[in-house]
């Protein structure tokens, strides 16, 4: 009996993680777009994103719009554009 | 010799049934008309008396005979449904008192099983997944500022109208459905289905105080 290689579980465990991640990546997308879109801003796509630290993102536009969102101290969502 | 009178009177019968047929398929029309009623109390046999004569007399009976007959049954219920909703004919003046009022109860009803109250749809808006924090917190505090407004408008303290409140809320709660409909459709059909629940209670001052 030779001893099963651990390749195959770690690539599975990368896999997932990555799919996982990739997930989270999508939602926080979506989040950051209807976040935008509620304030009135103009976004068709969002290309990239940027965590400056806690609720605070920059967002990338594909119509080259870029955004600041964050929560500031009063608790209320500010999307500024940059 | 033979074969061709066979086909001949093959043809012949062929066409005398088609002749019959189209014949038929005019009166078939009143009795499904005037049975489509009848077809609701679950009634089969019409169709098959309809087809089986094939006179015109002998079709024109049972249709005019039949129909009437379950007509004379169905509006019984029928009836009862009216009785329920229409208030008597020559009601005294306190029986015109009770008589709207109960009928505005049954109008109101529906209305408050569907609707919800502001403290469900905030938690079912709190659970759900359908949409990120960002947007959540985007939503509550565009419906802080709409409930500003009209604590504003109900204190005197600003100009505005009921009726560019009424646009307001109508805008915002179109956005909440936009967020909210691909991910949770249920919480989406709710929300719509208590959009004027909701706004009886923003548009009354002693409800709204009451939230």
């Amino acid at each position: 009996m030779r001893p099963s290689s651990p390749v195959p579980a770690l690539l599975a465990t990368a896999l997932l993680v990555s799919t996982s991640a990739l997930a989270a990546d999508d939602a926080l997308v979506g989040d950051l777009k209807a976040t935008i879109a509620l304030q009135g801003m103009p976004c068709d796509q969002i290309v990239e994103t940027k965590r400056n630290g806690d609720s605070d993102y920059t967002a990338a536009c594909k119509n080259g719009n870029r955004y600041h969102v964050f929560v500031n101290a009063q608790g209320r969502v500010v999307v500024q554009k940059l | 010799m033979h074969r061709t009178k066979r086909i001949g009177l093959i043809g012949l019968l062929f066409v005398t049934a088609c002749t019959h047929l189209t014949e038929q398929a005019a009166p078939p029309a009143p009795v499904m008309s005037s049975g489509a009623e009848a077809t609701a109390s679950g009634a089969v046999a019409p169709p098959q008396e309809a087809a089986k004569p094939l006179a015109k007399q002998a079709v024109a009976t049972p249709v005019i005979v039949q129909p009437p007959q379950r007509q004379t049954r169905k509006p019984a219920p029928a009836a009862q449904a009216t009785a329920l909703v229409v208030p008597p004919a020559k009601p005294s003046p306190g029986e015109e008192r009770t008589a709207p009022a109960a009928d505005s109860k049954r109008v109101d009803k529906p209305a408050v099983a569907l609707g919800m109250d502001l403290a469900s749809l905030e938690q079912r808006l709190r659970d759900t997944h359908a949409i990120g924090v960002f947007t959540k917190l985007s939503l509550k505090n565009q419906v802080d500022d709409l409930l500003d407004s009209f604590r504003a408008y109900y204190g005197g303290r600003s100009n505005t109208t009921l009726a560019a409140l009424r646009q307001r809320y109508d805008l915002l709660l179109m956005k909440v459905l936009t967020v909210v409909q691909d991910g949770d459709p249920p919480l989406a059909t709710a929300i719509a289905a208590s959009r004027n629940a909701l706004w009886d209670i923003l548009a009354d001052r002693e409800k709204f105080q009451k939230i």
